[in-house]
């Protein structure tokens, strides 16, 4: 038996549960406690987190931290939203954390922010059935909102848009004295909502609207999580509690939930679905998961790597690669990856962001031939790709970038990147390299190749019907690299 | 019957005011002096009970009606009575009541006593010699080294008299004649006015010799100052001396989001207690005519506040007459609480909840195993946690002590201390400082909110992981009145109660509610919405032709929006039955409105503290036990648990237990039409409801094994 707690410091609110986990992965929630504060507010008004703040944070923190005292709670993590990164003073509150409550800080990135959310909902019971029947996740922020679309059971794409429920609450504070600033507001959402909708979902009706929201929806007493409505039904108990509480506070119903209502009514208008889903849990159920996946206490029954490559084909579609190039790439790569892997250290998370490499490599042509490494690169570090933590992003960028350019030395990526990380790097570029030369054509000339290792050589035969004097031709310069880095000299034979 | 709808439930005529029912509740409690069921002394117990909830009444309901008056708030109540009216007629009500004690002590309880034995002088004139000499000794030996007497002249104010402590008041004329320190120059006699307090560190009765040393004599404490007054002012006449006694405005208010430091808010407030608007004077009825005036230009009093007495003031005193062990008979049979058969003496108290739930009927079974829940987890090396809320807890409290223990023995102890807990606020801070001392994290509660809910929550680490171990009462964790209040109580460990009481202690410690409750319904967020809804679902099960029926008892039930809600049920069809002890501002019988419905009202030997309500639901029978009665306080202005039974054999036994008492025709009093109660036209002597559970609890422990293991006292 072990104890995880998993603590949440977000724009409105710190959050920690605690587990209880069974040796076969079996997690039960112990303890959930949820202190408001909305350091949105600091960070929105003044850009930083005062000091008020830093310090009842430090002390919720310390109370949480006596809660996991009873339970003998080892392992934690405790993690600090991408929201927070906002404020200029950020590194001061984990410094503060650090030296008055004795825990250490792991600061998300959007992008793992939106995947432990992410992963909690779609460990859900029934999430695989919804995905696969297509939902659009909406996980509603305080500075924006994630849209991921699923089709046929994966990920098509997930968007980033800029209208969370605190953004739209500052809007209608600069909108105060304008007559009609709840129709402004909409119309600043439904704008939003038109492109993503116009870009990634023309069809514009999807079986399932799922709802994960940070506080809109939480703060409705009637609405239940874990219960699926019809978008009427769900619309008028919330417009219903948006009347009450217009008539109960009147003047003091505040301007934040109103933000809320607006935004959350927008969605459900917007993006007409059959059922609208609110999911019973939390981030911290996400960040639960990922220990337990981490640890190899549970395997995960969703396949997130499928999601992964999944919305990499999508961008690579959206971008104009070429098909059957990247596939036939694809397949060469993994299996020169799963031959090496024993011998060089190479795990499965590493097999996926070559996957995503190799996918995306050239889908910078789109934007220019001459340049496509670099916008390959480009294009990856700005698009989300849910599943991947933001540094593994990146190396997929880099592995894209220097698929073409010369790999700089270490020194030159040092900032950025470890050096166990810059080696992973190097050893994907490497094998996107002799993948890619194997079909320099684009003709897929090589598509039944045997891949073996031999002493020091990874022998790559194939038949001897095709003529591959191109490639064979530009072979040498890749395999050199190759063999620098594995100290392998990949060969081409005719078998 | 279905009525139609047609009829105005907002109309006033259908609620009575809730003073004026307390009034009722408490002339209940008068009717005890005069039941022949009751023993001598038991109906001399009553009368003290009566004096000490008028004093109460008088200090928390009286003074906010006041405040009201002050305020110039016009609203009217749901019986449409300004608070001025209200004032009124409590005043009336009051007086009469009053007047009542006093006769019921002069010309019943006093001939009584006297024939069993016991004298309690009137007056100082009624001494011999020999009582005279004696009282005048212990006036100089134990009384007077304790006096503070005050005169009050151009150069002395007049003093401050403290809240319900008795005092002397007299005029006394300056002689110059008269030895004394103080010489007057001048020939000329003044009247100057004196007063003083008769000290509280003194016995109120003081035993005195008996006339041919037969039986007891007391004499009260005043009258032996009031003897002996002329001491205390060496060069003055005593022209006349009468007691008299003030009640002050004891409600405050706390600005609770500006108090930085709950704690010490409240201790600044009891402070200024004493301060407060004087709102009652109590003299003897012959009082000087000069005095009382002096008396009410200086303490600022309207004639009709001022209560002639017809005998000595404050009866609370009859509680103090020391016990006679050789006369069983002047009291009721000692009860001593049984054993729950599942809770015997010694047993494992966690491997026995492990088993199922279990329900304890207090005070007819013992409070022993609530304390012992604590005090074994203090010592428990599996437990990791304790957490309890504590509202009035008993003055040695081995529940404070475990707790210390616990927190001392490396526990994480949380414990929530109401400070707010009328009239125990300055004990509940003495203990909340001991408890943080100890090492346990106090909590005080939630801003604007009385913790009113009885919740106990123990953490243990067992071997296949954690487990949470719950009570839940209906009343306080006090094992002083557990033996005099009628409670329930349930052990349970079942996840989702264990799941419930953590998500309360977050609440209570600042942290936000749960998105939804497994079973514990919780005031004042959701409880209102619960029980309307519950009450909604029998008025749809009578509509659509089928069964309704509500059973709830209570404490009081003065909740207007519940009220009209039951109603309505009635005009439904809703069979209604309601035990309500206290104050109920519904009125029955009312045709078109309340037909369905019935009160009784049940007073006795414990008091009746309970809170249980019963859905018939279609036959589900759904039960709630809690803290909480139907009074806008207590669903909106405290935090307050009610939880269902679940447990079939448990479920069986708290419908027992309200068939029982609907079927008491003893100690129970009927709600009538006309807003009066009265005794039932059959009596069984037999169906006391009291005297039942305390029989029925001793034949379960002896259907069990633990026959024999009872109590010792």
């Amino acid at each position: 038996m072990r104890y995880f707690s998993s603590i949440y410091i977000g724009s409105y609110a710190i959050s920690m549960k605690i587990f209880e986990i069974k040796d076969n992965g079996e997690a039960r929630e112990l303890d959930n406690m949820r202190y408001p504060i909305a350091t949105i507010m600091d960070i929105f008004d003044n850009g930083y987190i005062s000091v008020e703040k830093t310090l009842e944070i430090c002390n919720v923190l310390n109370d949480m931290k006596n809660t996991m005292e009873v339970y003998k709670v080892k392992d934690y993590t405790l993690a600090i939203g991408s929201m927070i990164h906002e404020a200029k003073n950020e590194m001061f509150l984990v410094d503060q954390i650090r030296i008055r409550v004795g825990l250490d800080p792991t600061r998300l990135t959007n992008s793992e922010q939106r995947f432990y959310e992410y992963q909690a909902v779609v460990s859900g019971k029934n999430f695989d059935r919804i995905a696969k029947e297509g939902a659009i996740l909406v996980d509603i922020g305080g500075a924006s909102l994630q849209l991921t679309l699923f089709m046929n059971g994966a990920v098509k794409t997930t968007q980033h848009l800029d209208i969370g429920t605190f953004k739209m609450y500052m809007t209608m504070q600069r909108l105060k004295n304008i007559h009609d600033r709840n129709e402004q507001i909409r119309d600043v959402v439904d704008k939003e909502l038109d492109t993503f909708l116009n870009m990634y979902f023309p069809e514009r009706h999807i079986s399932n609207l799922v709802i994960m929201a940070d506080k809109s929806i939480k703060s409705s007493k009637k609405l239940k999580s874990g219960i699926s409505y019809e978008p009427e039904v769900f619309s008028d108990i919330l417009l219903k509690e948006w009347e009450d509480k217009i008539n109960r506070e009147g003047a003091n119903f505040s301007s934040l939930e109103r933000a809320m209502f607006i935004l959350t009514n927008e969605l459900i208008a917007m993006i007409p679905a059959d059922r609208v889903y609110l999911p019973s849990v939390a981030i911290n159920d996400g960040i639960m998961l990922d220990y337990l996946y981490e640890t190899k206490l549970r395997i995960p029954e969703h396949d997130f790597n499928n999601d992964v490559i999944s919305a990499a084909f999508s961008l690579a579609e959206r971008y104009g690669s070429y098909f059957p190039h990247i596939q036939v790439l694809d397949k060469l790569s993994c299996e020169i990856f799963d031959i090496m892997k024993d011998s060089n250290g190479m795990d499965d998370r590493m097999r996926l962001m070559l996957r995503v490499a190799v996918i995306l490599h050239d889908c910078g042509k789109y934007i220019s031939i001459s340049e496509a490494s670099s916008n390959s690169s480009r294009i990856i570090l700005s698009s989300e790709i849910l599943g991947l933590r933001h540094k593994e992003r990146q190396m997929v960028a880099k592995v894209a970038e220097y698929n073409r350019k010369e790999l700089p030395n270490y020194k030159e990526l040092s900032s950025m990147f470890t050096r166990k990380q810059y080696w992973n790097i190097a050893k994907m570029v490497a094998i996107l390299r002799v993948a890619n030369a194997l079909d320099r054509s684009h003709k897929q000339k090589l598509k039944n190749v045997s891949i073996s290792l031999s002493g020091n050589e990874l022998v790559i035969g194939v038949g001897t019907q095709t003529s591959i004097a191109l490639e064979r031709g530009l072979f040498k310069e890749k395999a050199d690299f190759f063999e620098n880095i594995f100290a392998i000299r990949p060969v081409i034979r005719e078998v | 019957m279905h009525f139609s709808n047609s009829v105005n439930l907002d109309d006033p005529k259908l609620y009575e005011n809730r003073e004026l029912s307390w009034i009722k509740f408490n002339r209940r409690v008068l009717n005890e002096t005069r039941d022949d069921g009751n023993p001598l002394m038991e109906k001399v117990g009553f009368l003290s009970i009566t004096a000490s909830n008028l004093d109460e009444f008088y200090m928390v309901r009286v003074a906010s009606l006041k405040d009201m008056v002050h305020a110039g708030y016009r609203k009217k109540d749901i019986a449409g009575l300004t608070a001025s009216e209200q004032l009124t007629l409590i005043n009336k009500e009051t007086k009469k009541f009053s007047s009542d004690q006093y006769q019921i002590y002069n010309d019943e309880l006093l001939p009584l006593l006297e024939k069993e034995g016991i004298k309690i002088l009137s007056s100082y004139e009624e001494l011999n010699e020999e009582q005279n000499a004696f009282v005048d000794k212990y006036f100089e030996a134990q009384v007077y080294p304790v006096l503070t007497p005050m005169a009050v002249d151009a150069s002395r104010p007049f003093p401050l008299v403290r809240n319900k402590t008795l005092n002397i008041a007299a005029m006394i004329q300056s002689n110059p004649d008269r030895v004394g320190l103080v010489r007057h120059e001048k020939k000329k006699k003044v009247i100057e006015f004196a007063t003083v307090q008769v000290p509280s560190v003194l016995p109120r009765l003081v035993p005195i010799p008996s006339v041919d040393g037969e039986g007891e004599t007391f004499i009260l404490l005043e009258q032996i100052i009031e003897k002996n007054l002329d001491k205390l002012y060496l060069n003055y006449d005593v022209v006349s001396a009468f007691p008299y006694r003030i009640m002050r405005n004891a409600d405050f208010d706390i600005e609770e989001d500006e108090a930085e430091d709950l704690l010490k808010e409240i201790e600044r407030q009891l402070r200024k207690r004493d301060w407060g608007e004087v709102i009652r004077l109590e003299v003897e009825s012959g009082i000087d005519k000069k005095l009382l005036n002096v008396l009410k230009t200086n303490l600022g009093i309207k004639e009709q506040d001022v209560f002639k007495i017809n005998g000595p003031i404050d009866l609370t005193f009859l509680s103090k007459i020391p016990k006679k062990e050789d006369r069983c008979d002047l009291y009721f049979k000692p009860y001593v609480p049984v054993n729950n058969p599942r809770l015997l003496p010694g047993c494992d108290i966690f491997s026995e909840i492990r088993k199922g739930d279990i329900f304890l009927q207090h005070p007819y079974e013992s409070f022993d195993p609530v304390v012992d829940f604590i005090k074994t987890a203090a010592d428990d090396p599996k437990v990791l946690a304790i957490k309890q809320t504590l509202y009035r807890v008993s003055g040695n409290s081995p529940i404070i002590e475990a707790l210390s223990r616990a927190a001392l023995n490396g526990k994480q102890v949380s414990v929530l201390v109401e400070l707010k807990a009328r009239f125990d606020e300055q004990h509940n801070i003495v203990w909340a400082k001991k408890l943080e001392h100890a090492g346990c994290h106090v909590i005080y509660g939630v801003v604007g909110l009385k913790t009113h809910c009885k919740i106990a929550l123990i953490v243990r680490r067992e071997e296949d992981g954690i487990r949470r171990y719950v009570h839940l009462g209906t009343g306080n964790y006090n094992d002083s009145t557990a033996k005099h209040y009628t409670d329930c109580g349930m052990f349970t460990c079942s996840e989702s109660y264990g799941e419930d009481a953590t998500a309360v202690f977050n609440m209570l410690s600042g942290y936000s509610e749960p998105a939804v409750w497994n079973r514990l319904v919780v005031a004042p967020i959701w409880m209102r919405e619960r029980f309307n809804n519950m009450i909604d679902r029998e008025i749809a099960h009578a509509k659509a032709g089928r069964k309704g029926l509500i059973i709830a008892k209570l404490n009081s039930l003065c909740d207007e929006k519940l009220i009209k809600k039951l109603y309505e049920a009635s005009q439904a069809g809703v069979e209604i039955k309601l035990i309500i002890r206290g104050i109920c501002s519904l009125k029955v019988g009312v045709p078109g409105v309340s037909e369905n419905i019935s009160v009784i009202s049940i007073v006795g030997e414990f008091l009746e503290h309970a809170r249980i309500f019963y859905f018939y639901n279609d036959g589900q029978e759904d039960m709630y036990l809690g803290s909480a009665d139907w009074m806008p306080r207590n669903l909106d202005r405290r935090v307050e648990i009610v939880y269902p039974v679940e447990d079939s054999k448990i479920k069986e036994e708290v419908f027992h237990y309200l068939e029982v008492e609907l079927n008491d025709t003893r100690k129970a009093y009927i709600l009538n039409k006309n807003g009066a109660y009265s005794r039932s036209k059959t009596i069984d002597e037999n169906s006391g409801s009291q005297e039942i559970f305390k029989r029925e609890a001793e034949e379960r422990l002896k259907r069990s094994k633990g026959y024999g293991a009872k109590k010792k006292i």
